[in-house]
């Protein structure tokens, strides 16, 4: 059954339909509330806003906190290799469980993490790969299959694996292998690397 | 006058502070509420009281809708907002689970709306779903039901869209493996 029909089967949890005389007498039950609510005192005018909005104090309260957060997590030492390694396997275990076949890339930068998931469930399982691209202080970090193309600093490139278990990345103008890995970019530093010969 | 510039009229004359102009607007949007607070609870009794909190937060807050969205889909926010906040006021889920599927079927039959097998399906369509998350259920009525975009679910549920799509996805493989043979 495709996504379509299975659609149409779930609009046939149909609504229990009440008297015309329930939906005459709605509004103005809805009305009468209304207005009791004013003779409480409580006005019958929509609330107006306080001139100083809530959101405002809201949004300067958050920038507070998210560039604090983000000054602390600047600080923080580096994770060993292998402590990253675990959480990135233990990230895409629990993604491609949840998602299978699905998952196109985990992208990580000074965004956060973030989950490229493809339409259908038509991506093949293979091993996954670890791209990293730092460019001055910016990094990003793509975990992926071969046969993805990914958006690197930028860039669109399509990831390919070898069967020696080296990464290559093809883009329009250039060509990137971590057999013998050249510049990609000027400005940046690449690393790719298959993350784990079995999922 | 048009549809849009007769609503955008009962908005703003409801800005103003005009109760009928109001009414006006609860009875162009009553079935829509009433569907989905009955798809979100399951219970008919709880359908009318949600509904009816939807409308009268809707007049609360008429002075914020800026026209930015269509009136139903800023509507329909507030609706499942109170029946998010319902689940987990009354925690009754279960109960009105229990409950549905016997008021559901004699509604079915008595109405003589639905042959035996549709109302069937009806019936375990409508069961499947009371089982999904509050969550997830909001995301199937908005989009499934209600017709609402991924985005505009996501911007009536406060989510980003990758996690009403998340949401979405998740309760597709629930409903599929409790529905399909």
């Amino acid at each position: 059954m495709n996504d379509s029909e299975f659609n149409q089967v779930l609009k046939s949890a149909r609504v229990p339909e009440p008297s015309p005389e329930y939906w005459r007498e709605f509004p103005r039950t809805v009305l009468r509330r209304l207005r009791q609510e004013g003779d409480r005192g409580g006005g019958t005018e929509p609330r107006r806003r306080p001139a100083l909005p809530l959101w405002g104090l809201g949004l300067a309260t958050t920038c507070l906190v998210l560039g604090f957060a983000l000054g602390l997590w600047r600080r923080r030492p580096p994770l060993p290799g292998n402590v990253m390694t675990a959480q990135n396997l233990t990230l895409l275990r629990e993604v491609t469980a949840l998602f299978p076949n699905s998952v196109r890339a985990i992208v990580a930068d000074e965004a956060g993490v973030r989950l490229v998931l493809s339409d259908r469930p038509d991506v093949p399982v293979s091993n996954p790969l670890l791209i990293r691209v730092c460019r001055g202080d910016k990094c990003q970090s793509v975990i992926t299959f071969s046969g993805q193309t990914v958006e690197l600093a930028g860039v669109p490139l399509e990831v390919l694996a070898d069967a020696q278990g080296h990464v290559l990345l093809v883009g329009e103008r250039q060509v990137w292998s971590s057999a013998k890995p050249g510049r990609l970019f000027t400005d940046g530093k690449v690393e790719a690397r298959v993350l784990q010969t079995v999922l | 006058m048009g549809y849009e510039d007769e609503e955008a009229g009962w908005v703003r004359q409801g800005q103003d502070g005009d109760p009928e102009a109001f009414g006006a607007l609860v009875e162009r949007y009553q079935r829509m509420v009433h569907a989905l607070t009955f798809r979100m609870t399951g219970s008919m009794a709880e359908a009318e009281d949600l509904a009816q909190e939807t409308f009268l937060q809707a007049f609360r807050r008429l002075d914020t809708f800026r026209g930015e969205s269509k009136f139903s889909s800023w509507l329909c926010q507030i609706a499942v907002n109170a029946c998010l906040n319902w689940s987990k006021r009354e925690r009754r889920r279960d109960e009105v689970h229990r409950t549905w599927a016997e008021s559901e079927a004699a509604l079915a039959k008595g109405a003589g709306q639905l042959n035996e097998n549709e109302a069937e399906t009806a019936q375990r369509v409508t069961a499947a779903l009371m089982r999904l998350s509050a969550e997830q259920r909001a995301a199937v009525v908005l989009t499934v039901h209600e017709g609402l975009s991924h985005a505009e679910a996501a911007q009536a549920l406060g989510c980003a869209e990758t996690t009403v799509s998340w949401r979405l996805f998740a309760a597709r493989r629930k409903l599929r493996g409790w529905l399909e043979p």
